[in-house]
């Protein structure tokens, strides 16, 4: 160390010039670094969507869901498994282990489905894996609507011309349409004529497929040229298609007209979706793994504006931005990116109202820059994006940045004024080496003290550790910078620039704050017992208080957008049901000054991540950007919106609520009762007990339990014998109510690069009565046959969906918290829930946010207790005196003081940022400590001083100006953090910096006066280490 | 005075608690007693419930089988072939009997051969003449509409001038029982799907290769050309009185089908639908089975009020 110090200050020069250097390489990765709003938080998942067209969920489940889980269990890197199976889809999402090659393992689920083969029924589509996608997920949300174009056009528009153009932009994984009509060429057959004349489905579906032909042809070889045959490709002409020649009976041809209507017609849908209350067509884009969510938005957004002229020269409105994440990215960053010049401000002032130098304030400033460049040079090599967590790491880590420069360059300067005043000076660039490594020794300790305090939080595998991990790492990378600028930059730039003559005096109102210090340790002295019962009661007090503060696992994000989920109480609702209410539902929310814009989407659409019924809605609500209503108002609003809607269940949420609360429990809400067991109809009983014995439990809101059970389903019994008597296999008649059904893709018509699908369907007037089934004729080898005759179909109900978790069956009932500790809450639902008779095989597991809370508690626990032995060792290496060891550590529960005071009287609560800001203060409530025990031990054992009063109130006066500049650079550093607690985007930087700014008053308070009293009393060497 | 201020006291108390009892909305009150749903003015229009009302109708169940048309060469050949037989057999019968009495006497004019010749010819003929029959009988039936032969000659007259059509229609298996239909109703296939009525009806024989029970009906005055498929339908059993519950009320919940009917102005009360009594625009329901005709009947917003009742946790809390 000494070797490296000298060099940088022998070559200051070449040091600087590096220097400079390293700041324009950090002003360029920080220009290029990734911008997001947080880190990738959700744990890693690959969806694998299966479609069964025509099958029931419980066919899902046993025929395709089944043998997929068994196929895909034991895959590399797999963590667990979900599944849910709905009517004609199994969707089983496969979630990684941490640290796992996301591609690697996408690989291997991929070659393990590949290896599944025949185990799937006929009929049934393949597996498809989604795209790796982002945390957030959306990243735009586009409608359109218009008065002009009829839904095949406007979906036309999506589907060919704006889906094409946004998915080509870098960044975007995929884009799902909803809504508008999906344009179709549709055989209908007209049975009664179909069967009259001896015809058949498969004759029909035979001669479509054969009309649709699509052969590649050769190529003729001449002497001198190759010349290629070009075959017709078929084109979505209906004449053309109805022509088709069917038969020929009599020499006489029978066409596919003669049987059927060909026509165009929308094809069949399993979503829709409402724009500002109207139909229209809604593109919802996702972005990649890892993308920057700004560069991909604005790359967006210009393509969009491309398209823009064309599409509303054709009358079509288009909403850019129904939901654009972007917004609170840009609004988070803003306020942050304000709050850091404000703080970087103010702490120059205060460097150089405690310097009183402007050279030596600029120097120290300076590696508050450097030192964080560095870090965001590293963070984005290590594929880290800068989000509101690594800023906040950052935020957190000033005070050591500071502290760190103002150690070596005050030493500097005392140094050189001393040095000045003796009679044989010694050389300048000597005296900065020595005055540099004197102080860092302790520092070093100091500094790796700090970061195993937040070793816990950068190794913690919750969702809660993955928005703190990259906390603690910007934090850790920081801190290390720091240790390596002022090791390096700093010498090297006190070599170039500080002369004797720098070292003022300090100021008079330090001498003021030295008196008050010196006043404050003699009344110490004086009140030792008091002061230290005292002390005692209120961090007794603090910790007692700690169960009491309201606690969430996530706070409430500001980010002007909602999402309502709003599903009918029964599976079975039709889509126009949905959208019937939802046209309402719609009016109502636009009716409110404050919403910009509203859209619905009901049902699924094909590889969308959601697999809703169409029951199952949610609408997108953003709020105007100047609106100035507080976001618990407009969310009451529209929770009130909702309780005028009967047969509904609604839950109102903020997009990335929703996406943490999905991520810990593949629901929407904050917390999942789960019931496991074997029998879907036990579960369902004992679902309904529990939502019945949580019901009107304080802080409960939103408890739902979505009964899966009663969707209503036409089951068909086959008769045997009657099969037999008719001479039909179950195939025929099956084959014959999929197609009439269900439909029967039977080839694809091509005009230019658009595609149309050919299909084989019942008309929609004989599709939709539901005794036109039983009347549906089946050819059979004597003749056509009523399905009435062949099979019994009872009315009866079926479940919509059967969800698995670890391959066993499960329903959950779900419900947010408000208005109350969120672990009061859990625990008082689970003393209710405890209280019920479960019957033999269903049992209960709470998820969510509690679950995930105690969790992390649990392992943070752990760590902790890690990092204090850790911390322990590292201190007995660095003080020669055992004594100053426990000191430090005893005094670390005294700073939990303020910080406690300084939650409970902003009402901030417990949450992510306040345990952040817990861990802070401790960490730099640490570092004074061990500054000033080890200050101590360089009086004594350097300097020769005697251990006693006089000795221990210098020491304590020598670390008073560090002391507090180190405070006061961090708390002006928080500062605007914490003014801006109800800013969107510090949400857990605002809390954070609350705790830490209560933690700072009462740490400081306590390293000033009550240490050194504690060090008078219980430190000092023992005689055999004074010894040695 | 003191029992005063507190009689006073409690009139204050229990006149403020009826003030609060008469808050309860009003619809919470209706419930309390009446079957059904009973939503506020504020959830009607919230779900959009709209209804009409239930018409009075009359239904006879119907059976619908198929037709083709017969041929007039088929009809043609085999009256032919009968009327050569018949023909045939009263010129040798006429024959053999003049043979016979002139071969009978010492002075027999012709010999006991020819005589013998004769019979023998009359009965071949007559021979000829009952299979001749027994082929009319296969290919119509033997309960075709003819007791005599003037009167299979007037039928087969009008089926070869083409006035009257003979349609052979196939029933589903056990549709119609033994009896025969009083009136059938042959309509052309096609969306115009023109239609007639037919009352001269008889068993077809049987086809081995079409399951069902076969019947041959004479269809008058209608343009059905020979070999045109046709669709069929039977009335059976009795008509009954009731009412039309529009398709769009029809919704599923607990196994059955239902419609909602509005029983009080914000009241509403599910009402079982056999789907198997349909009509063009909808469902019969027969009297007295909860639906009057001209009551109101909910079309829109039914799937949400199912929902409501079904799953009353939905229900606003108060």
């Amino acid at each position: 160390m000494r070797w490296l110090v000298g060099l940088c200050v022998r070559q200051a020069g070449i040091i600087a010039t590096l220097t400079l250097i390293s700041l324009l390489l950090g002003l360029w990765s920080m220009r290029t670094a990734p911008l997001d709003v947080f880190p990738e938080f959700v744990p890693s998942t690959v969806d694998i969507q299966t479609e069964a067209p025509g099958f029931t969920s419980q066919q899902v489940e046993q025929l395709v869901t089944k043998p997929i889980e068994n196929a895909v269990n034991g895959a590399t890197g797999l963590a667990s498994i979900r599944s849910e199976s709905i009517p004609g889809l199994s969707v089983i999402t496969v979630q990684f282990a941490d640290n796992t090659d996301l591609y690697n393992a996408r690989q291997g689920i991929s070659e393990r489905l590949s290896e599944l083969g025949s185990a799937l029924p006929l009929g049934v589509g393949t597996p498809q894996l989604s795209p790796l996608t982002s945390s957030t997920m959306d990243l735009l949300k586009i409608g359109l609507v218009s008065d002009k174009l009829d839904a095949f056009a406007l979906r036309d528009q999506a589907e060919w011309v704006m889906k094409p153009a946004l998915l080509a932009v870098p960044g975007v994984a995929h884009v799902i349409l909803f809504g508008g009509a999906v344009r179709e060429i549709q055989v209908q057959p007209d049975l009664t004529r179909m069967t009259s004349y001896g015809f058949t489905l498969t004759d029909l579906s035979d001669a479509a497929r054969a009309a649709l032909a699509l052969r590649g042809a050769g190529f003729i070889d001449l002497a001198h040229q190759r010349v290629l045959i070009q075959t017709p490709v078929p084109k979505p002409d209906i004449a053309a298609i109805a022509g088709a020649v069917l038969a020929v009976r009599n020499n006489i041809p029978i066409t596919i007209g003669d049987i059927a209507k060909v026509t165009e017609a929308p094809a069949l849908r399993s979503g829709d979706a409402l724009v500002m209350g109207r139909p229209g067509v809604l593109l919802s884009l996702a972005s990649q793994y890892g993308v920057n969510t700004l560069e991909t938005t604005q790359a967006l957004e210009a393509a969009l504006t491309q398209l823009t002229p064309a599409l509303e020269a054709q009358g079509i409105k288009v909403y850019p931005a129904l939901h654009r994440p972007a917004n609170f990215v840009e609004r988070a960053l803003g306020s942050l990116e304000q709050s850091l010049v404000i703080a970087a401000l103010l702490i120059l002032a205060v460097l150089y109202l405690f310097l009183r130098d402007l050279r030596s304030a600029l120097i120290t400033f300076l590696a508050i820059p450097l030192s964080l460049l560095a870090a965001i040079a590293v963070l984005d090599r290590m594929g880290q994006t800068l989000n509101t967590m690594t800023l906040g790491g950052f935020a957190v880590a000033l005070g050591v940045l500071v502290d760190d420069a103002i150690i070596g360059i005050e030493n500097v300067l005392r140094r050189l004024g001393e040095n000045s005043k003796a009679g044989a000076p010694r050389a300048r660039l000597d005296v900065i080496r020595d005055a540099t490594l004197e102080v860092r020794g302790p520092v070093v300790y100091a500094t790796l003290v700090v970061i195993i305090v937040f070793l816990p939080q950068l190794f913690s595998t919750s969702v809660q550790g993955k928005f703190v991990g990259p906390l603690a790492l910007a934090f850790i990378l920081a801190v290390l910078a720091s240790l390596g600028v002022a090791l390096t930059a700093m010498p090297a730039l006190s070599a170039l620039a500080l002369k004797a003559r720098d070292h003022h005096a300090d100021a008079g109102w330090i001498h003021a704050v030295r008196r008050w210090q010196r006043d404050g340790v003699d009344y110490v002295y004086r009140n030792f017992r008091l002061v230290v019962a005292v002390l005692v009661a209120c961090t007794l007090a603090a910790a007692a208080a700690l169960p009491f503060l309201s606690s969430s696992f996530m706070p409430d994000f500001r980010e002007g957008h909602f999402v309502m989920q709003v599903s009918s109480s029964t599976p079975g609702t039709s889509l126009d049901e949905m959208l019937g209410v939802g046209r309402r539902i719609s009016a109502e929310v636009l009716a409110l000054p404050y919403i910009a814009t509203v859209e619905q989407q009901v049902g699924r659409a094909g590889m969308s991540e959601d697999t809703w019924g169409p029951h199952i809605s949610e609408f997108h609500v953003e709020l105007k950007a100047d609106a100035a209503v507080d976001q618990a108002v407009a969310e009451d609003a529209l929770r009130e919106i909702l309780t005028h809607y009967p047969g509904l269940q609604t839950e109102v949420v903020t997009f990335l609520g929703d996406r943490i609360s999905e991520s810990l429990t593949g629901e929407t809400a904050d917390i999942a009762v789960k019931l496991f067991g074997d029998q879907l109809d036990a579960l369902d009983a004992t679902a309904h007990l529990v939502t019945q014995a949580l019901s009107g439990t304080a802080g409960i809101a939103d408890l739902q339990f979505k009964p899966q059970s009663g969707t209503p389903t036409l089951m068909l019994q086959l008769q045997p014998g009657a099969l037999a008597a008719s001479g039909l296999k179950a195939q025929d008649v099956l084959e014959a109510v999929q197609t009439d059904y269900a439909g029967a893709t039977v080839g694809q018509t091509y005009s230019g690069t658009r595609a149309v699908n050919v299909t084989l369907l019942l008309p929609e007037n004989a599709r939709n009565r539901p005794e036109m089934l039983s009347s549906l004729m089946i050819a059979s080898p004597f003749g056509p046959v009523p399905l009435s005759q062949v099979a019994r179909i009872v009315p009866t109900e079926t479940r919509y969906a059967i969800d698995h978790e670890g391959g066993q069956r499960f329903v959950s009932i779900t419900f947010n918290v408000l208005g109350r500790s969120l672990q009061a809450t859990v625990d008082d639902a689970k003393a209710r829930v405890a209280a019920l008779k479960l019957p033999p095989g269903v049992y209960v597991e709470f998820s969510g946010a509690a679950a995930a809370q105690s969790a992390a508690q649990s392992q943070m626990l752990l760590y902790t207790g890690f990092a204090i032995v850790l911390i322990g060792m590292i201190l007995f290496i660095c003080f020669q005196w055992r004594s100053n060891t426990w000191l430090v550590l005893v005094n670390l529960p005294f700073s939990l003081i303020g910080s406690v005071a300084a939650i409970a009287l902003m009402g901030s609560g417990l949450s992510l940022g306040a345990m952040v800001g817990l861990v802070t203060v401790f960490g730099v409530s640490a570092r004074n400590a061990i500054l000033l025990l080890a200050h101590y031990e360089h009086l004594v054992e350097a300097e020769g001083m005697p251990w006693g009063a006089d000795t221990i109130l210098r020491g304590a006066q020598e670390r008073l100006v560090p002391i507090l500049m180190t405070a006061a650079v961090t708390a002006l550093g928080l500062l605007p953090l914490a003014l801006g607690l109800h800013q969107p985007g510090q949400e857990i930087e605002g809390p954070m910096a609350v705790t830490v700014l209560g933690g700072l008053i009462s740490s400081t308070m306590l390293n000033l006066i009550v240490l050194p009293a504690l060090a008078e009393r219980f430190g000092g060497p023992k005689k055999s280490e004074a010894l040695s | 005075m003191r029992r005063e201020l507190i009689i006073a006291a409690l009139t204050v108390l229990v006149t403020l608690c009826g003030c609060e009892k008469s808050s309860v909305p009003e619809a919470a009150k209706e419930e309390a007693g009446a079957p059904g749903v009973t939503l506020t003015a504020d959830e009607v229009q919230s779900l959009g419930i709209t209804t009409v009302a239930a018409k009075a109708v009359q239904y006879r169940q119907q059976v619908t089988g198929y037709g083709v048309v017969a041929a007039q060469d088929t009809i043609a050949v085999t009256d032919a072939e009968f009327l050569t037989a018949q023909a045939a057999a009263m010129q040798s019968q006429a024959a053999a009997a003049r043979a016979q009495s002139l071969a009978s006497g010492e002075d027999a004019a012709v010999s006991r051969e020819v005589a013998e010749t004769a019979q023998s010819k009359a009965a071949a003929d007559q021979a000829a003449l009952t299979l001749a029959s027994r082929k009319t009988e296969a290919a119509f039936g033997r309960g075709a509409p003819w007791r005599d032969s003037a009167s299979r000659q007037a039928v087969m007259a009008r089926l070869t001038s083409g006035k009257t059509v003979l349609v052979r229609v196939n029933l589903p298996a056990g549709a119609i029982g033994n009896s025969l239909p009083a009136a059938l109703h042959i309509s052309r296939l096609g969306n115009d799907a023109r239609s007639w009525s037919a009352t001269t009806i008889w068993d077809a024989p049987a086809d081995t290769t079409v399951p069902g029970r076969s019947l041959y009906a004479l269809v008058d005055g209608s343009d059905l050309a020979q070999n045109e498929h046709v669709t069929v339908s039977v009335p059976v059993g009795a008509a009954v009185e009731g009412v039309l519950v529009p398709a769009t009320a029809l919704v599923y919940g607990e196994s059955e089908a239902w419609a909602y009917a509005q029983a009080a102005p914000r009241n509403f009360v599910r009402t079982k639908i056999d789907i198997a009594r349909p009509m063009v625009e909808g469902y019969f329901v027969p009297g007295g089975n909860g639906i009057a005709a001209g009551q109101q009947i909910v079309v829109t917003g039914t799937g949400l009020l199912l929902a409501r009742e079904i799953n009353p946790s939905t229900e606003v809390e108060e």
